[in-house]
């Protein structure tokens, strides 16, 4: 996994295909030059939500996949006025679902529910890789948090996509995304400070350990 | 935290994470996969009508006819060459 850019430039882009109304029309032409720039421009976005979505690398790989291969099976029924990113987040966020359906069936019947709630204190891909303290505390405090408000979480206050474009993303009335934000932004709030508090814990029982010694 | 500077200042943190990207390869695996859809959507999208039906016809119906009738007599004489000429 890289590190990279927010908005990786994009050769293409620099050329001709600059705005997204011209890229949606090249788009509806089947131009695999437009499919170039819309890849370069969202991948590392999709991607990164993806892996904060599903807490998988190897499952954000895959629904990465298949959200790139919706966009070029319907790249040519796409509406004039589509906009891009919030239709590959959709895609993406309705794969995703999916695909927790089905894992939600295979854990029931293996019986590895315990499994997962042991999951939410391992470190996730993102903790992994986080480059500061202050990161890796707000990944670990994101992968805590339920599916329905991370993903709220993600798309508006990690992605900054417009509340209205989100709602539309998760299916929600503004009125109830809005609610259920500013539900998601509290429990951030407390899992940061449940870490915190968990954190000065272990150190103290790690002192009064060392102590004891 | 709590309040709306606590929830201001939460979100600056996350608009702050770092976007990631995945690897070369990978990334060019799946661009590479994409693409050719996209190319072959549009080859079939550009033929003339007629053959676009035929084409989706084929796609749709004859083939997977042909596939099941090919499996059922392959199953058909896999049974009979088991069971015998009885």
């Amino acid at each position: 996994m890289e590190l990279r850019d927010p908005a990786p430039p994009s050769k293409v882009d620099a050329i001709a295909l600059d705005d997204e109304k011209a890229l949606v029309r090249a788009l509806r032409r089947g131009d695999a030059r437009a499919f170039d720039a819309v890849y370069e421009r969202y991948r590392a976005r999709l991607f990164a939500f993806l892996v904060r979505l599903s807490r998988s690398r190897h499952v954000a790989e895959d629904l990465l996949q298949e959200t790139w291969l919706r966009l070029a099976r319907h790249a040519l029924e796409l509406d004039e006025d589509t906009r891009l990113l919030p239709w590959l987040y959709t895609v993406a966020r309705n794969l995703h679902t999916s695909h927790r359906r089905w894992s939600l069936l295979d854990a029931e019947r293996l019986g590895a529910l315990r499994f997962w709630a042991r999951e939410a204190d391992e470190l996730s891909p993102f903790e992994r890789m986080a480059a500061n303290e202050t990161e890796r505390k707000l990944e670990h405090a994101l992968a805590a948090l339920p599916v329905a408000q991370r993903e709220v979480v993600l798309l508006v206050c990690v992605e900054r996509m417009e509340p209205t474009d989100a709602a539309r993303v998760v299916g929600l009335a503004p009125e109830a995304f809005r609610q259920r934000l500013s539900r998601a932004r509290v429990a951030l709030a407390d899992a940061l400070v449940a870490r915190e508090e968990r954190v000065a814990v272990s150190v103290t029982a790690a002192r009064k350990k060392g102590r004891d010694r | 935290m709590s309040g709306d500077d606590d929830h201001e200042a939460l979100d600056r943190a996350l608009a702050e994470l770092p976007a990631y990207d995945l690897d070369e390869r990978r990334s060019a695996q799946v661009h590479r996969r994409a693409r050719g859809v996209l190319v072959e959507r549009t080859r079939i999208a550009s033929r003339p009508p007629w053959l676009r039906t035929l084409t989706r016809v084929y796609d749709v119906g004859l083939e997977p006819a042909l596939v099941v009738c090919a499996a059922v007599v392959y199953l058909a004489w896999a049974v009979r060459s088991v069971v015998g000429p009885h």
